[in-house]
């Protein structure tokens, strides 16, 4: 399970985060929302090490990762898809899986025992593809590839930074069937950050809500649907 | 930029083969032209072109050593000169015969010009020394990255040059050393360069060097899928720092001689544009580049002194090569980045081509 406890985050005059608290237990879909500059972005950087914080701890089952740097918490099971896909673009396809199933596994070898490039390829359409450069392939298949590279890892924790941006219904739709599916069959924890609220409200079994550094609403999709707190701060402004 | 492949017509590979074996036959492949052409030097060259062969396969060991640390890690390095020229400098403090030491250092410190070690077990120390000096500066350079990485390099350089010429007790100034034995040919060069070729062609297949390759794409992706780049920086400096210090051996043993100015900016620059030219990211790259180098600066010095071409007689164009050399790196970084070789091994592209030729 991973809890962040109390986390605070300075950087200059601005508080980007202050006493968060968040948790995501084996199994379930979290739904991290709120307006730009709620400090979603901070939160995912502390959680996967790029960032220290200022004061709080961020476990992962017993083992504590704040400070600790990207490559512990990648190594402890903290995998994580970028917003802007920031793979290897020079790298193949298999390539790319193969750095994660191969970097990765240190701390927990029991969770990648058993993966291989080639499922993980074929979980995820890409087994043609395997040895093109994943510079040249379409935006979807790249999509596609960062999920692969996140699970090749063997994680406990995944966070998906605005994953269905830039798609369509159709591929939304998918999207959040395979992130389902991811979860069922790896009982992992999954953390998604996205902008369309269709698509978070649909996807997730639990929405936290992020206002300026602080998380001002915690619950289910109808929970939050109904928060006044949160429809003044945040869907207030979309309708 | 390198040929895109499209994703529809991806690259073959032979994923039956062992990896290891895969990558040294690879090496292999890529180092048929290398030997080739050493043999027909060997065959058909008067004594002198051997000996600008020679100097050929020094600088080709020099690329692929430098390849292995910028090619896989995307950091400029100015810095590799520096492994030549402590190789070559100790393999001649090491194995000069005692009468020639005492007109070159007689004043060397530790006893060394009362030391002649057999030139095998001087090269081993020499290269133990590059070694050794390569760990100490790859401490820091594993922990930098872009610009300060690279003017670390630079100053290493700068550093080893400054260490080469005022410390004349041991490395003898600005004066050639001579006196070192001559104890191997062109076939012992080419030989190296083969062995060079596989040594950097299976570190750039095996998982660091892919790992390693992921980080130059995307340093905080690699870090943030667990790549440990500090440690695998600091390994491809050691092995690249080796390389260039078996090329430095290489050339004392054959020249019998050394000088300071022969391991520093024009050597430098030399080796950069080859493997700019040919493409850091590949072995091949390294081997194409300075190939293609190699020849083409020969044929450029005979314009320099003022060449006849069909009756016509030339004027001299001093410092056309240096200038040329300049217009490489320039055009090379401008027009083609990736260089000519692009992202695939030589054995990669012809497997390719195979395959497509197969289908049609």
């Amino acid at each position: 399970m991973l809890s962040v406890e109390q986390v605070s985050k300075r950087f200059g005059g601005v508080q980007a985060l202050q006493d968060v608290t968040l948790v995501c237990r084996p199994g379930e879909i979290v739904g991290l929302i709120g307006p730009n500059g709620a400090g979603k972005s901070s939160l995912v950087n502390v959680v996967t090490g790029l960032i220290a914080p200022d004061g709080g701890q961020v476990r992962l089952g017993d083992r504590e990762l704040a400070g600790r740097g990207p490559e512990f918490a990648a190594q402890s099971g903290v995998a994580r898809t970028f917003q802007n896909l920031r793979l290897f673009k020079q790298l193949s396809v298999r390539q790319n899986v193969e750095v994660a199933l191969t970097s990765g596994h240190r701390h927990r070898p029991d969770r990648v025992a058993g993966l291989t490039v080639d499922a993980l390829l074929a979980q995820q359409g890409l087994s043609d593809l395997a040895e093109a450069p994943a510079g040249v392939l379409s935006y979807g298949h790249q999509r596609r590839l960062e999920i692969a590279r996140a699970l090749a890892l063997g994680p406990e924790v995944m966070l998906l930074d605005e994953p269905a941006a830039g798609m369509n219904d159709q591929e939304t739709e998918a999207l959040a069937l395979t992130i389902r599916e991811i979860r069922d069959e790896r009982s992992l924890g999954i953390i998604v950050i996205d902008h369309d609220l269709g698509f978070i409200m649909g996807l997730c079994d639990r929405i936290t809500v992020m206002d300026m550094g602080r998380v001002v609403a915690d619950g289910t999709p109808e929970a939050i649907r109904n928060d006044p707190v949160v429809i003044e701060i945040y869907l207030g402004t979309v309708h | 930029m390198a040929p895109a492949q499209s994703p529809a017509a991806p690259m073959p590979a032979d994923r039956s083969m062992p990896p290891l074996l895969r990558s040294i036959l690879g090496g292999l492949v890529v180092a048929v032209p290398v030997v080739v052409i050493g043999v027909l030097i060997l065959w058909l060259a008067p004594p002198y072109q051997v000996r600008i062969a020679f100097a050929g396969y020094v600088n080709l060991v020099i690329v692929v050593g430098l390849q292995i640390f910028m090619g896989n890690a995307n950091i400029g390095n100015f810095g590799h000169s520096a492994f030549v020229g402590v190789g070559a400098y100790f393999v001649a403090i090491l194995a000069t015969p005692l009468a020639a030491k005492k007109l070159s250092i007689p004043n060397a410190p530790f006893g060394l010009s009362q030391v002649v070690l057999d030139p095998i077990v001087a090269a081993v120390v020499a290269l133990g020394i590059v070694g050794v000096l390569a760990l100490l500066t790859g401490f820091i350079i594993s922990r930098l990255s872009g610009i300060a990485a690279s003017i670390v390099t630079l100053s290493l350089l700068i550093i080893s040059h400054g260490v080469f010429i005022n410390y004349t007790d041991l490395f003898k100034g600005a004066q050639a050393f001579f006196g070192i034995p001559v104890v191997i040919g062109l076939p012992t060069a080419i030989a190296v360069a083969v062995a060079a070729i596989v040594v950097a062609r299976v570190f750039r297949d095996s998982q660091d060097g892919v790992q390693l390759r992921a980080s130059a794409d995307d340093v905080l992706a690699a870090r943030a899928f667990g790549v440990d780049v500090v440690k695998l920086r600091f390994k491809a400096w050691v092995l690249s720092a080796l390389v260039c210090g078996a090329a430095g051996i290489m050339y004392a043993y054959f020249m019998g001689a050394v000088i300071a100015r022969a391991f520093f900016f024009q050597q430098v620059f030399l080796t950069l544009a080859m493997l700019i030219l040919g493409g850091m990211r590949t072995v091949s790259g390294a081997v194409v580049g300075c190939a293609i180098l190699s020849i083409g600066l020969e044929a450029i010095r005979s314009l320099e002194s003022g060449a006849t071409i069909m009756g016509v007689k030339l004027p001299e164009m001093l410092g056309l090569s240096g200038l040329s050399l300049g217009a490489v790196i320039v055009l090379g970084m401008a027009f083609r980045p990736n260089g000519l070789m692009g992202r695939l091994e030589l054995d990669e592209l012809a497997a390719g081509w195979l395959r497509r030729l197969r289908r049609s």
